[in-house]
């Protein structure tokens, strides 16, 4: 055997350093999370905030956060799963409902901090990105137009581990939150509708996914090819009455509730989850003893009983 | 606040006269040595990794804001372990805290540290220690030019952690601290001077010149007990709404919160002092002629006029004027009126 040169010694143990835990857990980047969380050298001090974005399997989380010495705070929150409360039902992770999410989360926090007024965004999505400039200090701010008393608020996206691509439902949160009214530095290279060999963006494209037209084409596409496919693939869309030609309404309505009532709902009383199996209280020592005392005659019995037919074997 | 010069530099400095000096010339025995025929070993060009690692160390007119090292020695109590995780915590990102022990004496010889501090890019460091003649020990000090500049050896006692204090929430990630200073002795004592400058140093992160006020969120304050004693307080600023623009300010306890005991230092020799507070000339203020600020710190300008030709000054002639005018012109030039006639014209 040739010789192989150890290379995991004891001073390689010794020097060792584990990596963080979320590292080793694969849940954080660091690299990325220290630059959004990092004070800017030239922001004089100014808080930062991010809009977090995560998808679940069924739903769409958007959170606005900012980081202290004591761990992550949470301003503002906004979960798919309310949406059924402005008329969504199902559906609640494509690229329609993640725009929701953000327009939702957008309105609840412009609403928390008195902005609502001041910052109304945009009501009819387009797809185009709205951008003013600042012409007293020079900034470019990613709202329509400025107020001339608040600033608007700006928080900046963060996508987690999720891998960037272009057309990433996490563009349609971050489209939604930035219609909301919140000033959230962006750029159409990653919106659904641009075209990277080309190097053009096409609005009207990303406009409908924002409306859900990917969805009803192919819900249209299934009632008339493969009837069975849909009834199967869209259960819960002919379940809740959505179909094809009005899903685009809906969405639509969904938007214009939100606009109306972004608080969130008033927290109900926990009461425990009564619809599973309740577990028996406990047996008193009598009882146990008595279960034991009935369990031995059983037992007993039963041996009686198979005593007798041994001995007729033998008598046999 | 009080804002006064303070060193510059991370323990780096302007490339100086030593840096220009040519290498030395080779002796005649190296060169002898080199006719022979041996080998000349060209040095191995480093990865492009180490030379960016080099260029961001690199001197330059205006530096990062310091970072700050946090190490323990051969015995590190839990109490000031706690110190100096917290220190770490309320300083993060701009810290960096070294969990193996040290083997360092900082009075009896710096090198280590030293080399410790110039190897983590941090030209802050704060040491504790323990032992039966200095008990719970912190050395802070900092370091220019890759070598000691000044240390001051403190007693800590009455710790509550960060995790002691119960607070509705902490200081954000990075914000800039109000630093308050309070008591005599900070204007008083020589030494206790020389702390403040310190204990700004480390705790006031970036230098900028100006702050958005909304991002204040924690406060600082150090009080001076006569001179030897501080007490270190921490506080988180809440904003509460009020009835006009302005919110009202409250402060709520966040911890750490300690009380340090003067104890050994070492502050730097007069003439160091002056170098490393020395500002780089790109970055000196250029001189503004005929300005100047009087006691109260008001700018004050002087302005220089031009002395004005009265003659050619267009006033309104009046009558009485005239004649002062025709006197004067008598001096300027003989002017024959009827005085100055010679005596035969006259009849």
């Amino acid at each position: 055997m040739p010789f192989v040169k150890v290379l995991k010694n004891k001073q390689y143990f010794k020097r060792y350093q584990t990596k963080f835990r979320r590292r080793r857990e694969g849940k954080t980047d660091y690299r990325a999370r220290k630059r959004m969380v990092a004070q800017d050298k030239n922001k004089y001090n100014t808080p930062k905030y991010r809009l977090v974005v995560r998808f679940t399997n069924r739903y769409c989380i958007a959170q606005i956060v900012y980081a202290t010495i004591d761990g992550d705070k949470v301003l503002a929150a906004a979960n798919s799963k309310e949406l059924a409360r402005y008329g969504l039902k199902v559906g609640l992770k494509n690229y329609a409902a993640a725009y929701c999410t953000g327009l939702l989360i957008a309105r609840r926090l412009l609403n928390k901090l008195g902005l609502d007024e001041a910052y109304e965004g945009v009501d009819e999505p387009d797809g185009e990105i709205a951008t003013t400039k600042d012409e007293t200090n020079g900034r470019t701010y990613y709202v329509p137009e400025l107020n001339d008393e608040k600033k608007p608020f700006r928080a900046i996206l963060d996508v987690g581990i999720q891998t960037t691509t272009t057309g990433n439902r996490i563009f349609g949160v971050l489209k939604g939150a930035s219609d909301g009214g919140l000033d959230i530095p962006q750029s159409e290279k990653r919106f659904p509708g641009y075209d990277r060999d080309g190097k053009r963006y096409d609005a009207d494209s990303h406009k409908e996914r924002i409306m859900g037209e990917h969805v009803a084409d192919y819900i249209n596409y299934l009632v008339e090819e493969d009837h069975e496919a849909y009834e199967r693939q869209f259960a819960n869309y002919i379940k809740h009455g959505v179909s094809g030609d009005d899903y685009q309404d809906l969405l639509e309505e969904v938007h214009t509730a939100i606009r109306e009532d972004p608080t969130a709902a008033p927290k109900t009383e926990w009461e425990g989850d009564r619809t599973k199996y309740k577990r028996q209280g406990k047996l008193s020592y009598e009882e146990r003893k008595s279960r034991v005392a009935e369990k031995k005659l059983a037992m007993a019995a039963a041996a009686g009983d198979a005593d007798e037919m041994e001995e007729e074997e033998e008598e046999e | 606040m009080a804002l006064k010069s303070s060193p510059k530099g991370q323990g780096k400095r302007d490339t100086g006269p030593k840096a220009k000096r040519k290498a030395p010339t080779p002796s005649a025995k190296a060169a002898k040595v080199a006719s022979m025929g041996t080998k000349r070993v060209t040095p191995k060009k480093p990865k492009a990794r180490v030379l960016r690692l080099l260029k961001a160390k690199e001197p330059k007119l205006v530096e990062d804001g310091k970072q700050a090292l946090f190490l323990k020695g051969t015995k590190c109590p839990q109490l000031l372990q706690t110190v100096l995780r917290d220190l770490t915590k309320l300083l993060k990102p701009n810290a960096k805290f070294l969990s193996r022990k040290n083997e360092i004496r900082p009075f009896e010889d710096v090198t280590s540290l030293e080399f410790l501090a110039d190897k983590n890019d941090c030209a802050l460091f704060c040491f504790g220690s323990h032992s039966k003649k200095r008990p719970q020990n912190l050395i802070m000090g900092r370091t220019y030019d890759k070598h000691l500049l000044d240390m001051v050896e403190f007693g800590v006692s009455s710790v509550e952690g960060l995790d002691a204090v119960k607070a509705t929430e902490k200081k954000r990630c990075g914000s800039k601290p109000c630093l308050v200073f309070a008591g005599d002795g900070w204007h008083q004592d020589a030494t206790l001077e020389r702390i403040q400058n310190l204990f700004m140093d480390f705790f006031r992160v970036d230098e900028v010149n100006k702050v958005a006020l909304a991002g204040i969120d924690a406060v600082t304050s150090f009080t001076a007990m006569g001179t030897d004693s501080i007490l270190v307080r921490n506080y988180h600023v809440k904003f509460k709404k009020s009835q006009g623009r302005v919110p009202n300010v409250l402060l709520e306890a966040m911890g750490p919160n300690f009380t340090l005991t003067v104890r050994r230092h070492q502050l730097a020799a007069p003439d160091l002092w002056r170098t490393a507070c020395k500002q780089p000339k790109g970055l000196r203020p250029k001189k503004v002629k005929n300005e100047s600020t009087n006691v109260l710190g008001e700018t004050v300008g002087r302005v220089h006029v031009g002395r004005q030709d009265l003659t050619s000054m267009r006033v309104k002639r009046v009558k009485a004027g005239n004649t002062a005018r025709t006197r004067r012109s008598d001096v300027i030039k003989p002017v024959t009126t009827e005085s100055r006639k010679p005596a035969y014209l006259s009849t």
